[in-house]
């Protein structure tokens, strides 16, 4: 390496590169940037996902040196690589490369004039990652291009714009430009004369077509020569700010008064050579989100641009209009959410059937756009359509409901499904089900998993929004528990119903209408006076309770259950008295009070039912928070939405 | 002059602990406000609760500031009975006070001097169960008296204050705290325990008995005694003992029933409760109060609007506040005062003026809706937010205003009557020094008025000037000029030159909760589904929905999808995902619900400060928007999103079609979303409350001072 290299050294911390080591840290990739090259934090993490993606016996992804285009950064220039698909990365035949490599751990390497070798597997060379070489000589001057600015703008770009080739002045402004890049302003040179050292910019020549190029936010005139000229390039361009470099300013910058009738052109400060990055960019920073410099001009307006049609091809548009639902043997709850999932794709305008497998599946089964399955025990019974739709490339999803997680009865075991679940998600390779326990164990599986919630049909949400009333403290109150659909050992009924006693201890006139199998009620309640319902309720009797308490299942400390009949009072404008681990798994703001945090301590209940019973204001607020939080998230709307994300979700693959 | 017999208290009491302890307490803690003598006889009627005959041995032993005495009867009389053991021992003027009330300061005070009035035999408070003398429901729920912590004393208090103490006659007295004169027990004698035994009805023929003879009956409506309801004898008995007791006074009081029929009809208290309900809207003189003066009603659904209301929420616990807004027929004055009625009472008062369209630059009628504000109550502050339709004139109304005075510019309508600074309401202006761009601009838009909008149909580069003038005539009646960002506060100081001591930069913060995003980006949202780029607020020109429009055209047939959250004011695309209006507390969810990755502000308007791209933040999505203004400002401070030219649709487009490459782009700015800390609008609020105490905290002002 040159010695006048090692004058300037580029700070890199996000880069390790540490040819002397003898042994790197068990378990971590190493990224292996050769001295004096620069690696932006962008290809840094494309390097990461290229490694994630390559075959076992890949050592290493190599971000290859390039130049930079005119009027580029080293970052900008990443940015613009990154764009490139995942796929275009080429696994090369030999064992070393010449850039910066990220390394799988404990792979050896050695590095020599910019080239890494390693000891053993093959390295693929990925040209949608870039690294720099800020010592590499500027040959000539050119226009600037537009791939100068960054394809994700956020960053202000300031041209340094100098008529005279005054050396020093030159190096003045290298220097700064580099330290600014640092600091997310995008800083361009464009003088006469090339500085000699480190670039983290490709300079450029200045000239009206290298300011059309890269539009600057704003414009530092080195001389006034280069001021006058640099107004006339970009008198197109009315955003654009000028700033003065005034070699006499006694302080870093002073602003230059734009208020009308004081205001002086387009210049909008003047700064000394004393002025630092972190004040510069403070000052590019105010100065561009500020009132443009230059009048709007009648007939000036660029002409516009014809929009490209952009994205990625919708392979699907037409074909999304078929679903088909296939379900084995359905439990209640089961049946009531494939009902409300078939109304709403319905509702979407999707041709959608329900075809239950005992009877053989149609023909149309394998052509629909979108195959639900749900209820499904065997795989056996429908791989051969996975397998089929597979081959067509057309998604195929697993619906998983409660029954199809293995029962642990304890908190600590993270849920996991059953084996016949799995089998059919991973064959389907793409699950929903509707939160909580359901979709951790489909994340911890690895398939692609969505959670689609809790959708009423559309008749039966009319007819509990019709039942709402206006709380009247006058009528009696009415505690109604949903006990859950499971058996769980988990799911704190004993301690609810010893809430629910104390309740009852104090305020005789509290009736508990009890929602689920009548063997499950636990025995703290059976001193008291209770009524037993099973099956859907009327939306009368529901919007009739003063509070619904909800103990359902809970698997390594996430609620099992379908989210049903939370959804279903909310949409009735009942309060419910629920637990935290079933909390978490609902969207949408809902009174703390109403969530029990410790469900293992029986006051917890009784409080959070108090809270609601024993002040009919606190009773009529928590009801219009139901109320507004379903009117919200699971209004007919808000269902189109989930149904529009589901098949978006279910087809993107294909697409892609 | 002779000294005054004392009146005796009589209070039977037979269950409930927790009650008859109220009651006894109630009496003795308030003995000291009582001025007329008065003695205090509590008998037992042989309670069957241990708890109540070793409470009232433990009461009778205990030091009083009256005469106590405690009889207790051998066994178990009945309440009509008791009673009449009371009687028979009083010597003048006696109440009968159930065990389940608990009387209020200065209540036998007051009743006393009801009942000296002539021919008076009774005299009833108004109670929270009381027949006719119950309190209206509003009174009842705002002192929360059917709870398990009802406020009597409050209670007591504001009645007391509102009263209009009128003490209308009625046909009867009602028995849970009846004041019953020695005229009347001498001319009527005792209850009638052989009829009425165990109580119901007793005291109604006691009332009837003496109206017989000429006596009156009356309610003293500034007196307030809680009453539980239902105490001492128990629920189970009641429907029967009504029942039995009504057809005995129908016998001997043929008149009673029809009396009382008519008297419910015209209900005497009708006046008196209308009071008490007005008094709930009455706001506390000692609670400063503040004017807000806005364009359109609190529940629009602006940012201004929504930001406005989670102030006022902020500061509810210090500070009353009134807003000030245009209507179609003159000026709405909208109270929110905090009366001690366990949340804000809002009421609104009609204005005059004229049509909401202002056209002069100082608008007679809309300063006079404002002087008319400022006569009907004391403000010790006022806060503009916008003057749209209010004209410059409160400007003029408020140079003598001797409170603080706070404008918050949330839009540059100051700087022009053409608040979006769009010229010819497409291309932002940034507000030219040269006079003749402007008028070009508003000769176009005086030819082509929007239907509907508020902007003055009558603008000229004239109007400009003398509004520009008037506006630097009075920005000294301001003492604090705040703007929520840099940005807006440059646009401003681009046309006046407000004290840079006036200056205060106050960043708006959130108006919905915070909470609701997690510490790390969804991947599998980010690089696993279609990208959905959402629209977020009213659909129109200003916003960008011809940016939108252009967008959803080049993606058409592409998998990614552009979606409209809020009100459409004009035609959209058919292929817009468009999700309606929203409550902005639930956008977070609807966003999620919808599997949102970025939020696209396109509109060319610079905003002052972007309620919905805190919205945004708050959701956990990073934003697009424009490069200048308030967007601007804070995407390029924070690195939260990317800047567009709003104009540049085909810009923009290839902005979307990058993301939409580049998926790794949009992880990495949502993880910096998440990082970025936020308020709400409640973490500001007490710099407002500085300002409007006059008490601003120093600060220095970097842009006033540059300039």
């Amino acid at each position: 390496m040159p010695e006048c290299r090692k004058q300037e050294q580029v700070r890199q911390p996000e880069a390790r590169e540490d040819p002397d080591a003898e042994s790197p840290c068990d378990g971590e990739s190493r990224l292996v940037v050769p001295a004096g090259l620069v690696l932006d934090e962008v290809a840094r993490q494309r390097l990461e996902r290229q490694l994630d993606r390559a075959a076992p016996h890949v050592a290493g992804v190599v971000a290859p040196i390039g130049p930079l285009a005119p009027g580029a950064s080293y970052r900008v220039a990443a940015e613009w690589r990154s764009l490139e698909p995942h796929a275009v990365a080429v696994e090369l035949a030999s064992s070393s490369a010449r850039g910066a490599v990220l390394l799988r751990p404990g792979v050896e390497f050695a590095v020599r004039h910019q080239v890494v070798e390693v000891g053993r597997g093959t390295l693929v060379l990925d040209p949608g990652a870039h690294v720099h070489d800020p010592w590499q000589p500027i040959e000539e001057l050119r226009v600037a291009s537009e791939l100068g600015r960054s394809p994700f703008p956020r960053r202000r770009i300031v041209v340094f714009v100098g008529r005279q080739g005054e050396a020093k002045l030159a190096d003045w402004a290298r220097r700064l430009v580099n330290r600014l890049i640092r600091r997310d302003v995008e800083a361009r040179l464009a003088l006469p004369i090339v500085a000699d050292g480190l670039q983290l910019t490709c300079p450029f020549l200045p000239s009206e077509a290298s300011m059309r190029a890269l539009a600057p936010d704003a414009v530092v005139a080195l001389d006034p020569e280069a001021s006058a000229q640099a107004q006339d390039w970009c008198r197109d361009d009315r955003s654009t700010v000028f700033i003065e470099l005034d070699q006499e300013l006694p302080t870093s910058a002073e602003l230059v008064a734009w208020q009308i009738g004081r205001a002086a052109g387009r210049v909008r400060a003047r700064i000394g050579r004393r002025i630092d990055a972190v004040t510069f960019s403070a000052l590019v920073r105010r100065l561009c989100a500020g009132p443009q410099p230059a009048p709007p001009v009648d007939g000036a307006v660029p002409e516009k641009r014809v929009i490209p049609h952009g994205g990625r091809a919708r392979a699907l548009s037409t074909a999304r209009s078929t679903c088909a639902v296939v379900t084995g043997s359905l439990d209640p709850s089961s049946a009531a959410r494939v009902e409300g999932l078939v109304d709403h794709v319905s509702a979407v305008g999707l041709t959608v059937g329900v075809l239950p497998i005992d009877r053989g599946l149609p023909a149309g089964a394998v052509t629909a756009s979108l195959v639900v399955l749900t209820g499904i025990d065997d795989v056996e019974a429908v791989s051969a359509l996975i397998a089929a739709r597979a081959e067509a490339q057309r998604p195929t999803v697993f619906d998983v409901g409660p029954r199809d997680l293995l029962s642990s009865n304890t908190a600590d075991v993270p849920p996991s499904l059953t084996a016949d679940a799995a089998r059919v998600a991973a064959s389907c390779g793409l699950a929903t089900s509707a939160g909580g326990a359901m979709h951790s164990a489909l994340r911890s599986l690895g398939v692609r998993a969505l959670v689609v919630p809790t959708m009423l049909t559309r008749r039966r949400a009319a007819e509990l929004r019709d039942a709402r009333r206006s709380f009247d403290p006058q009528l009696e109150a009415v505690i109604g528990w949903r006990l859950g659909t499971g058996t769980s050992a988990t799911s704190s009924r004993d301690e609810a119903a010893e809430g629910v006693a104390k309740v009852l201890a104090n305020r005789f006139e509290v009736r508990v209408l009890v929602v689920g199998d009548a063997e499950n009620v636990p025995p703290a309640l059976r001193g008291h006076d209770y009524l037993v319902e099973s099956g859907e309720l009327e939306p009368e009797t529901l919007a009739g309770f003063t509070v619904q308490l909800w103990t359902p299942d809970i698997e390594g400390g996430m609620v099992a259950e379908d989210l049903r009949a939370y959804v279903e009072a909310s949409h009735a404008g009942v309060p419910t008295v629920l637990p935290l681990a079933a909390r978490v798994a609902i969207d949408g703001h809902g009174s703390p009070p109403l969530v029990v945090h410790a469900p293992d301590q029986p006051e917890q209940w009784t409080a959070a039912l108090r809270h609601v019973l024993e002040s009919p204001p606190r009773r009529g607020s928590r009801a219009k928070e139901a109320s507004d939080r379903s009117d919200s998230v699971d209004s007919g709307a808000a269902s189109r939405t989930v149904v529009n994300r589901l098949v978006g979700w279910a087809l993107y693959e294909a697409e892609r | 002059m002779k000294p005054r017999s004392p009146v005796t208290v009589i209070v039977p009491v037979y269950r409930g602990i927790e009650d008859v302890r109220r009651c006894l307490e109630s009496v003795i803690r308030h003995a000291g406000s009582i001025e007329v003598p008065f003695e205090l006889l509590v008998i037992d009627d042989g309670s069957p609760e241990p708890a109540v005959s070793a409470y009232l041995d433990r009461f009778a032993s205990e030091p009083a500031p009256v005469p106590v005495t405690v009889l207790r009867n051998r066994e178990n009389l009945g309440f009509v009975k008791t009673v009449n053991v009371g009687l028979r021992r009083a010597i003048a003027d006696v109440v009968i006070l159930n065990a389940d009330t608990a009387v209020t300061a200065g209540w036998l005070d007051r009743l006393a001097d009801a009942a000296a009035l002539p021919d008076v035999a009774t005299v009833t408070p108004l109670a929270n169960h009381g027949s006719i003398c119950t309190l209206p429901e509003t009174v009842i729920d705002a002192f929360e008296l059917d709870t398990a912590t009802p406020r009597i004393d409050d209670c007591a208090a504001f009645i007391a204050e509102h009263a209009l103490a009128l003490r209308p006659e009625v046909i009867t007295g009602v028995g849970f705290c009846m004041y019953t004169t020695r005229q009347a027990l001498d001319a009527c004698g005792l209850l009638d325990e052989e009829t009425f035994g165990r109580g119901y009805g007793e005291e109604v023929d006691f009332c009837l008995r003496a109206t017989r003879l000429g006596m009156r009956h009356l309610i003293e409506d500034s007196t307030f005694v809680f009453h539980r309801g239902g105490g001492s004898f128990g629920d189970d008995d009641q429907r029967e003992g009504w029942r039995r007791s009504s057809a005995i006074l129908d016998g001997r009081y043929p008149f009673f029933r029809p009396t009382n029929r008519r008297e419910r009809i015209n209900d005497p208290l009708h006046v008196p409760f209308a009071a008490l309900e007005l008094g709930l809207r009455e706001r506390h003189v000692a609670r400063p109060h503040v004017l807000h003066i806005v364009h359109s009603p609190p529940g629009a659904t602006g940012g201004t609007e929504a930001f406005m209301t989670a102030l006022m929420q902020a500061l509810d616990d210090e500070f009353d506040f009134s807003i000030l807004h245009p209507v179609q027929s003159g000026f709405v004055l909208h109270s929110r005062w905090d009366v001690g009625a366990g949340g804000p009472v809002e009421r609104e008062f009609l204005l005059p003026g004229g049509p909401q369209q202002v056209t002069r630059v100082s608008d007679e009628m809309a300063g006079a809706a404002l002087s008319m504000a400022l006569d009907m109550f004391h403000f010790d502050a006022v806060h503009i937010h916008n003057l749209i339709g209010h004209s410059l004139a409160p400007l003029e109304v408020l140079a003598d205003f001797p409170g603080q005075v706070i404008c918050s510019v949330h839009d540059l309508f100051l700087a022009c009557p053409n608040f979006s600074l769009l010229y010819k309401r497409v291309d932002p202006c940034g507000i030219p020094d040269d006079l003749s761009v402007c008028s070009r601009c508003l000769e176009s838009i005086a030819a082509s008025p929007m239907p509907g909008s508020p902007m003055n149909p009558r603008l000229s580069v004239g109007y400009l000037r003398d509004f520009r003038a008037t506006t630097t005539e009075h920005l000294d009646t301001v003492d604090a000029w705040v703007f929520a960002s840099q940005s807006a506060a440059d646009y401003f100081l681009r046309v006046y030159d407000p004290p840079p001591s006036r200056v205060e930069l106050i960043e708006h913060g959130s108006v919905i909760r915070l909470g609701r995003r997690g510490h790390e980006p969804d991947a599998d949202l980010i690089l696993d589904e279609p990208l959905r780029v959402a629209f977020v607020g009213l659909g129109w020109g200003k916003k960008g929905l011809d940016a939108v429009n252009a967008l959803v055209e080049a993606f058409s047939e592409s998998s990614v999808e552009i979606h409209h959250f809020g009100e459409l004011k004009q035609p959209a695309s058919a292929q817009l995902h468009s999700h309606g209006p929203y409550d902005h507390e639930y956008l977070p969810e609807l966003l999620r619900q919808a599997g949102i990755q970025i939020v696209l502000l396109p509109g060319p308007y610079a905003e002052t400060f972007g309620i919905v791209m805190s919205e945004s933040l708050a959701a956990g999505l990073p934003v697009i928007g424009a490069r200048y203004g308030a967007l601007g400002e804070r995407i390029g401070a924070y690195g939260v999103g990317w800047t567009i030219d709003p104009m540049d649709h085909a810009g923009i487009a290839a902005l979307i079609d990058h993301l939409d490459r580049c998926r790794d782009e949009v992880l990495r700015v949502t993880r910096r979303v998440l990082q970025v800390p936020l308020e709400t609008v409640a973490d500001t609020a007490h710099r407002y409350a500085s300002l409007y105490r006059g008490s601003r905290e120093a600060e220095v002002n970097v842009s006033a001072a540059i300039l």
